[in-house]
């Protein structure tokens, strides 16, 4: 009787682990098998592609700024996010604050890269500025900045960009959590001898925390992922690369099949520990 | 010293009067209960004084001191709420002694108070637990601990039983009674229960729409009910109404309608009604004086009539008759012996000593304390011209209580709201109170 439920269990289980082999578990396993392989993959080569990234400058940029977008992006993104939704909150017009500040998350992102693009445009000092960004600086008599190409401030220019984009989605999910915490709570802490700041230290983040490690592991896996941003803003010239545009160099532009493999394992390695980190919390929820 | 007071309060949302004119002083050591149906009020006023909303006219005094700009914080009071309101990411340890570590009080004095509040209201095992660990009674104890820790000047109780089960709910009720009384601080209890109004004040304010009917003691709430709102809300079940008109001569007062009802009036009741003769007024009587012919109370001036029983519940220690007469359903509330069948038509005694009469117009009530009871001294009235609310009693301003009836003016005067109420200590009071919980009030819940 056991055995038969069993069975009866894993036959209607097998459709998914079929779908799921066949379109996640083979090509990872491919790829990650790949990535012992040539530029044709049809040489082995051992580990001399791992050697060949972890060694080449460039490529140790590009992880250089991988951990750039995963510190700054996620702690500016998550940061404001946390306080956007407690300010507007209080605001009497919350709707109309809230969509402004969600609307990017609805642009694609390679028409967000565009307008980001435009409004980082950079003209010699004695021209009128058509850049956003320059304009202002230049009102205040600044020099006006290369942001694209500069490398001192290049990589935060596209990072800002990101913020812009996945702020209101941090804002959405965190307000979700506040509008869950009982008014009555926040009374009883007045009354209780708490001020504004007591209130946001005491109760408000502990009691976000739940919410705000999900938005915080999300907007990691986001920053190491990150791709059409970098690809549409600079390519990953002027020292700007990240993990995904380097892999997508390394395939479609270098044809280094092996390569563009390691470097997927490579990101597939550092997104896991997010991952579990996740799916731990998640079960212990429940 | 932690007197209460509110004066000429109002508090409007837009379009709607939540609380109008609401004048109220509470002594120190007073345990006051706001008590009206949902929407009267009640909760506002009291969040008013909580600062957790803002105040829109008048002014709240606290001691001497006019709170009405002060933060909630600075207010120096402690506050129950319905839901409890814990923090869920606290332990019960860190509730209780979240007051105190923002008053930045050292870790080890919190720790001992905060072990002294959890014994007085016995949940010093489970100082170690989160509030989701807690059953709805354990989570309400929490919930006094955190409010007596801070050993605040007037404590704030909004409906703190309702979300109990009944067992407990009567059980927490004596609880908090004896708390007031072990503390000694100004107490202030919202709840749409009259019971736990009756069962727990030392004061009664009575509120709808916005506006206090009354306020006296429990025992005065129920033997002079204002008017008509108070005396249907104040005792359960609840009293029972008749239109009568009144007819007879000085001799003999009869309440009389339609259905061949003929009530002769007390002497010492005529005066009050001689000038509403050949009028309608509203005649009501308690459940509780509406007895079985073969089980009168001695002493007791009754007067015959009949009516149909429609049902009969037994209750052991008494019966209660739902009656028609009429059009008229009402409740009347026998001695246990009573022999009545359904749908027959039965004698009954009403008993007259204890009859309320309410002008039909206004809904006030026509007799007025000193009219009926004049064996009190002179010395302890007071004159409702000179009527300051002053000590235990207070007094209740407004021309009519509800917004609808404004009594007409030839019963101005007459009508009168600012109610005498004896003086009389706290501790009496409550002596008194115990024993002296109107019939059936204590067991209804």
């Amino acid at each position: 009787m056991r055995n038969r439920m069993q069975i009866v269990a894993w036959i209607y289980v097998l459709p998914a682990f079929i779908l799921l082999g066949a379109f996640l578990v083979y090509p990872v396993l491919r790829t990650v098998y790949w990535s012992f392989f040539g530029r044709n993959s049809e040489s082995y080569v051992g580990l001399d592609n791992y050697q060949y990234l972890f060694t080449q400058q460039d490529v140790l940029i590009v992880f250089r700024n991988n951990l750039l977008w995963l510190v700054v992006f996620t702690g500016v993104t998550v940061g404001l996010g946390l306080i956007l939704a407690v300010l507007t909150n209080l605001v009497r017009y919350e709707a109309v604050a809230k969509a402004v500040i969600f609307v990017p998350m609805a642009i694609s992102f390679t028409a967000a890269a565009v307008i980001w693009r435009f409004m980082y445009v950079w003209n010699p000092a004695s021209f009128e500025q058509t850049g956003v960004m320059n304009a202002v600086i230049t009102t205040f008599g600044a020099e006006p900045v290369s942001w694209i190409t500069n490398t001192s401030v290049n990589n935060y220019a596209l990072i800002v960009a990101g913020i812009w984009m996945w702020t209101g989605f941090a804002l959405v999910v965190i307000s979700a959590g506040l509008k869950g915490i009982s008014s009555e709570i926040l009374e009883a802490a007045r009354v209780d001898g708490a001020n504004e700041f007591h209130i946001f230290r005491h109760i408000l983040l502990p009691m976000l925390k739940p919410i705000l490690v999900v938005v915080t592991v999300t907007l990691v896996i986001n920053s190491l992922k990150v791709f059409d941003l970098v690809y549409v803003m600079t390519f990953g010239n002027f020292d700007t690369d990240v993990i995904a545009n380097r892999m997508f160099k390394e395939m479609f532009q270098f044809g280094q099949f092996g390569r563009a493999s390691a470097i997927a394992v490579i990101l597939l390695v550092a997104i896991v520990p997010f991952m579990l980190f996740n799916i731990r919390r998640f079960l212990a929820e429940r | 010293m932690a007197r209460v007071f509110y004066e000429n309060v109002y508090k409007r949302w837009k379009e709607t009067v939540a609380v109008k004119d609401f004048t109220l002083e509470i002594a120190d050591k007073e345990f006051l209960v706001l008590v009206g149906p949902s929407g009267s009020g009640k909760s506002t006023a009291l969040r008013l004084l909580a600062g957790l909303d803002s105040i829109s006219d008048g002014k709240i005094y606290i001691g001497d001191r006019v709170i009405n700009d002060v933060a909630p914080k600075d207010r120096d009071i402690a506050m129950v709420f319905q839901t409890y309101a814990l923090y869920p990411h606290m332990s019960v340890h860190d509730n209780v002694g979240f007051g105190l570590r923002l008053r930045k009080m050292p870790k080890d004095q919190i720790h001992e108070k905060v072990v002294q509040a959890a014994q007085v209201l016995g949940i010093e095992p489970l100082l170690d637990r989160k509030p989701g660990q807690l059953s709805g009674g354990q989570r309400q104890r929490v919930a006094l601990a955190r409010a007596i820790v801070r050993e605040p000047k007037v404590f704030l109780l909004d409906e703190p039983l309702s979300n109990l089960d009944a067992k407990l709910r009567v059980q927490t009720r004596a609880e908090i009674s004896k708390l007031h009384q072990r503390l000694g601080t100004t107490f202030i209890y919202v709840t749409h229960d009259q019971v736990e109004a009756m069962t727990m004040a030392t004061q009664i304010a009575v509120m709808n729409f916005g506006v206090i009917q009354q306020v006296g003691t429990p025992q005065f709430l129920y033997d002079h009910p204002t008017n008509i709102f108070v005396a249907g809300f104040i005792g359960s079940p609840a009293m029972n109404f008749f239109e009568v008109t009144v007819t007879g001569d000085s001799d003999q007062v009869c309440l009389v309608d339609d259905n061949g009802l003929s009530l002769p009036v007390p002497a010492k009741k005529r005066r009050a009604l001689e000038k509403y003769r050949d009028k309608k007024i509203v005649f009501g009587i308690r459940p509780e004086d509406i007895h079985d012919p073969n089980f009168v109370p001695p002493e007791t001036e009754v007067a015959p009539f009949d009516a149909v029983v429609e049902v009969t519940e037994l209750m052991g220690n008494e019966v209660f008759l739902h009656l028609l007469r009429g059009e008229t359903k009402f409740l009347a509330r026998v001695d246990p012996r009573t022999v009545a069948k359904q749908g027959t038509k039965m004698e009954l005694m009403v008993g007259m000593d204890n009859m309320h009469a309410f002008d039909f117009e206004s809904e006030q009530t026509i007799f007025t304390p000193e009219e009926e009871e004049p064996e009190i001294p002179k010395d302890l009235k007071r004159s409702p011209a000179t009527g300051v609310a002053e000590g235990a009693w207070v007094t209740s301003r407004g021309s009519a209580s509800t917004e609808r009836a404004e009594p007409a003016p030839e019963e101005e005067g007459k009508v009168d709201l600012d109610r005498l109420v004896e003086e009389e200590p706290v501790e009496e009071q409550v002596a008194r109170r115990q024993s002296e919980v109107p019939q059936g009030q204590a067991d209804e819940d």
